[in-house]
């Protein structure tokens, strides 16, 4: 078996369990007729699984670090090394508290835990900056993006995986979102008014939106605009208004970055018109400027 | 026996639980974890690992135990406490590693480890030997709980090497790829976006979109020789 466009469609139309159940066995004879296409496709769920799970350990590992700096995870002293078995078992130094206790006790402490996730999020950025040794720290809140820095170049032994004639933002626009763009934008806690009885699980949603938002600047830092604006997409659809009004404007952004001008002008027009939108000011101006072009 | 003081969301009922998992409910993934954390940590490094190998072991199994969940590999029962499987599934996939780096001779493998009056060692026999197998865990309070396993689980999807390869090498081959090609096939493998969207994101028509996820595809499988 030769595989082709064809036949990976059809392996993926099977494995997403597509297809009249005629036609699935149909495919499953194929199968069991193919050695190659069998082989084909267990590696196809192979690899599909494998990616999906790398997905899921990082969320895991963010929210590790949620918990942590929540104070939720227990520690334990180690009572065992490599070398020797213990008889009894590790104690715990610390025990997580009761979360609705933990919530209900001290709205500070939420406090702290918005500033350390929000602090987080940030940190988050410096590895990402860190690898790009071309790249310095900001010293103003609207710098350019790294990819903007330069004109992009194919990675090297890059096969033959251009894709086709992608819009590229005109030097006049790329001032503009220059101007415009600013890695970290000022995000308030909702909680920080609260004073008990907040509820773990709308933090842990103001927290992934959060997260999506510094995602979606990280990407757009680094000239992924469709990436960003899939994560930007996401936070305006937050439960948040203040996180909501941050993702509208950014997606705003991350549409001026892909050249998309119609798409901005309709974005930043809904905006200037929202009274009391925090960036209304902001996409006046903005608007004003590209309707100038 | 549910830790006193550990829940963060309280789960009414199991199949609850399960059905908050399948739909990646940010609330049953953090409760997911935390009850985890608490029993499987406290055994590998009261075994020897350090925090930060139970740490990734624990954060690696659970991406492919939620994967499973997603996948449908791994079905709800009711007489199973979730919780309980996963456990099955961390002690297993710790031996095989502790096994591995004994073969590499990383570790000394005790004599007082391979005792058979040792319980971890007992139990890790009937693991893999029999089913249904019995492990005892023990949380900080002191409480036990005993976990037997029935005979449907496939501890064998499970392998040391496969978890090495979905967290090593296909992530390494991943990132050998162009920028373009790790967004296609992020969007095609993970997040599931239909070729038109595909084609919509790239601006290109569907038949240039087939092509190239069909080409990306193509080069991250040429990628495992180099990763």
């Amino acid at each position: 078996m030769e595989l082709n466009e064809k036949t990976f469609e059809q392996i993926h139309a099977y494995l997403r369990g597509e297809g009249t159940e005629e036609e699935r066995m149909e495919f499953e004879q194929r199968i069991i007729q193919d050695p190659q296409l069998a082989e084909e496709v267990t590696a196809q769920q192979r690899i599909k699984s494998g990616l999906k799970a790398n997905k899921h350990k990082q969320r895991f590992a963010e929210i590790h670090a949620q918990l942590e700096s929540e104070g939720a995870l227990p520690t334990w002293e180690v009572v065992a090394s490599p070398t020797e078995v213990p008889e009894v078992p590790v104690k715990p130094l610390s025990q997580p508290r009761p979360l609705w206790r933990y919530w209900a006790a001290a709205a500070s402490v939420i406090i702290v835990a918005g500033v350390g996730w929000y602090i987080y999020t940030l940190q988050d950025t410096t590895p990402h900056l860190a690898s790009h040794p071309d790249t310095t720290a900001p010293s103003d809140t609207t710098t350019i993006p790294r990819a903007n820095q330069e004109t992009p170049e194919p990675a090297s032994p890059k096969p033959s995986s251009t894709p086709a004639t992608p819009k590229t933002i005109t030097p006049d626009y790329k001032a503009l979102f220059a101007q415009n763009f600013s890695r970290t934008p000022s995000i308030g806690s909702p909680f920080s008014t609260e004073k008990l009885g907040v509820n773990p699980t709308m933090v842990a949603r103001w927290q992934a939106d959060t997260a999506a938002l510094h995602e979606g600047i990280r990407l757009l830092d680094a000239g992924r605009g469709r990436s960003a604006l899939v994560e930007f997409q996401k936070v305006e659809k937050s439960r948040f208004e203040e996180l909501r009004q941050h993702g509208e404007w950014y997606v705003a952004l991350a549409l001026l970055w892909q050249s998309e001008y119609g798409q901005t002008r309709e974005r930043l027009r809904t905006i200037s018109t929202s009274e009391q939108h925090f960036y209304q000011t902001k996409a006046k101006n903005l608007l004003a400027k590209i309707d100038k072009k | 026996m549910p830790l006193p003081n550990s829940n963060q969301h309280n789960y009414p009922n199991e199949a609850q639980f399960y059905e908050d998992l399948q739909a990646e409910r940010p609330e049953a993934f953090n409760h997911l974890y935390l009850q985890t954390y608490q029993k499987c940590l406290p055994f590998a490094l009261s075994k020897g690992s350090s925090q930060d190998e139970a740490k990734d072991l624990l954060q690696e199994c659970l991406a492919i135990f939620v994967e499973k969940i997603r996948n449908g590999t791994y079905a709800f029962r009711a007489d199973t406490k979730i919780t309980t499987y996963f456990y099955s599934i961390y002690i297993n996939q710790w031996k095989k590693a502790f096994e591995h780096k004994t073969k590499r001779a990383e570790v000394r493998l005790q004599t007082q480890y391979e005792s058979p009056q040792d319980d971890a060692e007992e139990t890790f026999k009937e693991s893999i030997s029999s089913t249904p197998f019995r492990v005892t865990l023990q949380d900080e309070d002191g409480h036990q709980e005993d976990i037997s396993l029935p005979d449907m689980i496939d501890l064998a999807d499970y392998d040391d090497s496969e978890r090495s390869w979905i967290f090593r090498k296909l992530q390494r081959a991943m990132k050998l790829l162009s920028e373009d090609c790790q967004e296609v096939l992020t969007w095609f493998y993970i997040e599931d976006w239909s070729l038109k969207n595909i084609a919509q994101a790239l601006n290109i028509t569907e038949e240039s979109a087939t092509v190239k996820r069909f080409r990306c595809a193509k080069y991250l499988k040429e990628k495992f020789r180099l990763a």
